[in-house]
This record gives structure tokens, C-alpha cells and sequence, in this order.
């Protein structure tokens, strides 16, 4: 069949396509472009960590009422290989990240230089600038807030350990036992709530600071927009002839940490396993989404330049054919 | 649309559901991920790659199409469970738009507008792949004839 063309046609597919991409554009009105320099962020100061737990303590205090209160026995899942993660009962464990526990402290000894190190490294979620625990959960329980912070909604939360699996440092911890799941289908789908630091977002919207930094008696963290936070991390490194991790980890956290020591040296020294975050050099994980996901705006348009590109070559051809007939 | 191009199509559409129902975390705990083959179907990054390059696929393959019946004069019109897919499509596209936005780095989005956008992709999807399951059962296509589309009085 030869296709014809009109000139109304081709407004009408024109505009078909500008309207579509208008409204693509358009709907997401609630969103807006945030700036990660700005981000909140905090900064580590290694050489001042003395391991005395305060920050520790005061986040336990401060998250009493947000630990899970599962009951017991939990229903059955289906299949039998789901695991149980249940902490309830090592509420008081202090040194690894749990549900009860979105702060541990790691003792690292080593030796740098000829010189031996002791260093305590506070660990908890990295707020990453683009968190794969944020963008990969399917329901929209994790969250990250204008300030860049990332936090997961317990009343959302299915406990699939989605979150856990796409962190680079496997942060979040599960509790089964509690949570929206338990009112859907417990034995089928879920199980339980996923926890980890928010970085006190509630009191930072009442213009206070994370329990952690106000609780350290040493100045180990500062907090402040990223860009600064960089600056002031670049000064102290340079100041100590340091180290920086958190600039490029997964494609930059809002968590940057500064040690006298090389953070290759340190991850080979600590101790790692559940719970026990590393200090690895990771890529971004988002950098496929963050490339491909601006590229696939141009998919529709090859899409609508071949077919018409196809149509004009169509028409053009039968219209040589009819001038030579 | 060639026997090619349908052919394509189809199998760029089953492995945009498959890693579409990938992102939730059902494949490992449903053993599907431990058959020999599947096992990618519980790494997260690798389902969302190939989730992205079937979009972009199929977008491409829908505006060429699109594109294509705008542009021809057809006689032929679109059936009802046609219309209904075209609708659900069209839901699905807006969404999985959205949700690719909200991955890009410096993009704020309420947790609502995501938990919303989530649940129209997801059930959209869903509904689309009934609908056309139902439409294919009882032989309904996409395009039927004008005179087919009046009532049998009118013909």
C-alpha cells in the first residue's frame, strides 16, 4: 500500500508528538531539580574519633520510639527458604548496624608509614547524592528529601531487603515480624521493615542537628552544604596530609570521611561481614540510569524520524514514478 | 508491520515485563532465579539495564508505528480492546517516564508522587498484559474495518 500525506496529516502527527512530549514533561509537576552541592552533608574527621561511643548512644536514645516492636511468633513464609531476621532480641548490640542500631563504631588498627594507628570510624547510611536504595525500591518506601537525606517509611516498608541488596555498603537491616506486610499477604509477599539512619530528619526540620553530631564530645563531624563540606575536607586532608572518601563512592555521598590513614589500607584492616559496612572504592551504581535515562528521551524521536523519514522516501518515489508514467 | 518487526517487537516486550516484574524482589525468594538462565533475574542493576534498553526499544518501536498510522490514510479503525491497550500504553509510557526522571542525580520528588506513579506503572502493566491476553483468547486484533465497526443494522 502507498501510503498518502497530507499536510494536515503531517501537522496532526507533529503534534500528536510535540503533546506527548509536552505532557511527559509536564506531569511530574511535584518534582524539581534539586542542587547536590548543596546537599546536607557531613564530615568526619578521623584523627579526633577517640571510639567513646557517645554518638552511639545518643542515637539509640533519640530512635527509641522508631525501633520495631515485632510480635512473636511470626507467621509462617512461604517458601521455607525466606529468612527470619529477627534482632529483637540482641536489641542491645552495639557493634554491628541493626534495626536497633543505625550507628556502629569500628576499631581499625594498622600500621601506615611505620607508624601504628588506632582509628575509630563511625558508620551509618552514607546519604548518597543519588541513593540506589531511594531510586530502586519498588514502592516508594525509601525516600530522599529535598536536603538530600535518604530515610525509608516503616509504614511503607515490605521488607524486601531490596535496599540492603542495591547499597553499595549494604546498610539497611531488616526485622521481620513487623509492618505493612503483616496486613497483606505475611506468608506470600514481605517480610518486615527495612531500618537505618535518617539523619534525624525530625530534628532537622526543627533546625536541630543529628543526635550524633550534638552528643560527639570530640568535634569529630561537621555538617553543612556539600560544596563546603568538600573544601573544608580538602583543607583538613591537605592539613594532615589525609585522605577523603565519600567524594566519588557511588557517585558521591553526602558522608565524607578524612583519615590520616589511605581508606585501601584501613578496608583491608576492619573488619567486615553483615552489618560491618566497607570502605571500598565504589562506582556508581546509578550511572547506567543516570546516562541511559537522558539518552532515552531520543528513543521516541528515532522512532518518529525513521517511520517519517520512511513515508516521505515512500512518497517521493511514487511521485517520481508517476511523473515518468 | 512485517512479520520481522512483530517478531522483534514481541520479544522486546517479553523481556521488558520480565525485568519490569524483576524489580520487585519475588524472582530469588520463588526459586525462578535459581533455574540455570534466570539467575539475572535477581541481580537489580542488571534487570534495570535491561529494562531501560527494552523501553527504549519499544519507545522507538511505538513512535515508529504511531507515527506510521498518523500518517497513512487508513480505512481501517482501532477494535475496542485496542482502544482500552492504547490507553493503558499510554499510562504505562507516562509513568516509566516519570520514574526515569526520578532517577536522574539533583531530582526531588515527593515520596506520594513516587508511591503513585510506582502503583500506575505496576498495575497498568498488569492490566495491559490482560488485556491484550483476553483480546488474543477472543481473537479481538488491533485494527477491524470501518463497515465491521458499525452496528450490523447500519451496514
Amino acid at each position: 500500500m502507498n501510503p498518502t500525506l497530507s499536510r494536515r496529516a503531517f501537522l496532526k502527527g507533529g503534534v500528536a508528538t510535540a503533546a506527548t512530549a509536552v505532557t511527559a514533561t509536564a506531569l511530574p509537576g511535584a518534582a524539581e531539580a534539586a542542587d547536590p552541592g548543596g546537599y546536607l552533608t557531613t564530615l568526619f574527621d578521623l584523627s579526633k574519633c577517640v571510639g567513646c561511643g557517645e554518638c552511639v548512644t545518643a542515637c539509640r536514645e533519640t530512635h527509641e520510639a522508631d525501633f520495631p516492636q515485632p510480635e512473636k511468633p511470626f507467621p509462617k513464609m512461604i517458601p521455607a527458604r525466606v529468612p527470619v531476621e529477627d534482632f529483637s532480641d540482641s536489641r542491645d548490640d552495639e557493634d554491628r548496624l541493626t534495626p536497633y542500631n543505625w550507628l556502629t563504631v569500628q576499631e581499625t588498627e594498622v600500621t601506615w608509614n611505620g607508624e601504628e594507628h588506632t582509628l575509630y570510624i563511625p558508620r551509618r547510611c552514607m546519604h548518597c547524592i543519588n541513593p540506589p536504595c531511594v531510586k530502586l525500591c519498588p514502592w516508594g518506601a525509601a525516600v530522599q528529601e529535598k536536603n538530600g537525606l535518604s530515610r525509608i517509611n516503616d509504614e511503607l516498608c515490605l521488607g524486601g531487603a531490596k535496599c540492603r541488596k542495591a547499597c553499595p555498603w549494604h546498610i539497611p537491616q531488616r526485622q521481620t515480624g513487623v509492618g505493612l506486610y503483616l496486613d497483606v499477604l505475611p506468608a506470600l509477599a514481605g517480610n518486615g521493615v527495612m531500618y537505618k539512619c535518617d539523619r534525624c530528619h525530625d530534628r532537622l526540620q526543627e533546625g536541630e542537628h543529628p543526635a550524633c553530631i550534638d552528643a560527639c564530645p570530640e568535634d569529630v563531624q561537621t555538617i553543612g552544604p556539600r560544596e563546603e563540606m568538600i573544601k573544608q575536607a580538602k583543607a583538613l586532608a591537605k592539613e594532615m596530609n589525609g585522605y577523603i572518601y565519600g567524594l566519588e563512592e557511588n557517585g558521591g555521598t553526602n558522608t565524607i570521611y578524612v583519615s590520616p590513614v589511605p581508606f585501601d589500607v584501613l578496608n583491608d584492616a576492619s573488619e567486615k561481614g553483615p552489618g560491618l559496612p566497607d570502605l571500598a572504592p565504589h562506582g556508581n551504581s546509578m550511572a547506567m540510569a543516570e546516562n541511559v535515562g537522558t539518552a532515552m528521551l531520543l528513543a521516541p524521536l528515532a522512532g518518529f524520524a525513521a517511520a517519517a523519514g520512511r513515508i516521505f522516501l515512500k512518497l517521493k518515489r511514487a511521485a517520481k514514478e508517476e511523473e515518468t508514467s | 508491520m512485517t512479520p520481522l518487526f512483530h517478531l522483534v517487537f514481541r520479544v522486546n516486550m517479553l523481556f521488558l515485563a520480565l525485568s519490569g516484574i524483576g524489580h520487585m524482589p519475588i524472582f530469588k525468594r520463588y526459586y525462578i532465579a535459581d533455574i540455570p538462565g534466570f539467575g539475572w533475574l535477581a541481580e537489580f542493576h542488571i534487570t534495570l539495564t535491561i529494562h531501560y534498553l527494552t523501553a527504549a526499544l519499544f519507545l522507538a518501536m511505538v513512535a515508529w508505528l504511531a507515527t506510521t498510522r498518523i500518517l497513512t490514510k487508513s480505512e481501517d479503525r482501532l477494535t475496542r480492546p485496542a482502544r482500552v491497550k492504547v490507553g493503558l500504553y499510554i499510562a504505562v509510557i507516562v509513568s516509566g517516564g516519570i520514574l526515569v526522571f526520578k532517577n536522574l542525580k539533583g531530582i526531588y520528588m515527593p515520596a506520594a508522587t513516587i508511591t503513585a506513579t510506582d502503583l500506575i506503572h505496576l498495575f497498568g502493566a498488569f492490566t495491559l498484559g490482560i488485556t491484550a491476553l483476553v483480546a488474543r483468547i477472543k481473537g479481538l486484533g488491533w485494527l477491524e474495518s470501518r463497515e465491521q465497526a458499525l452496528p450490523p443494522a447500519a451496514r
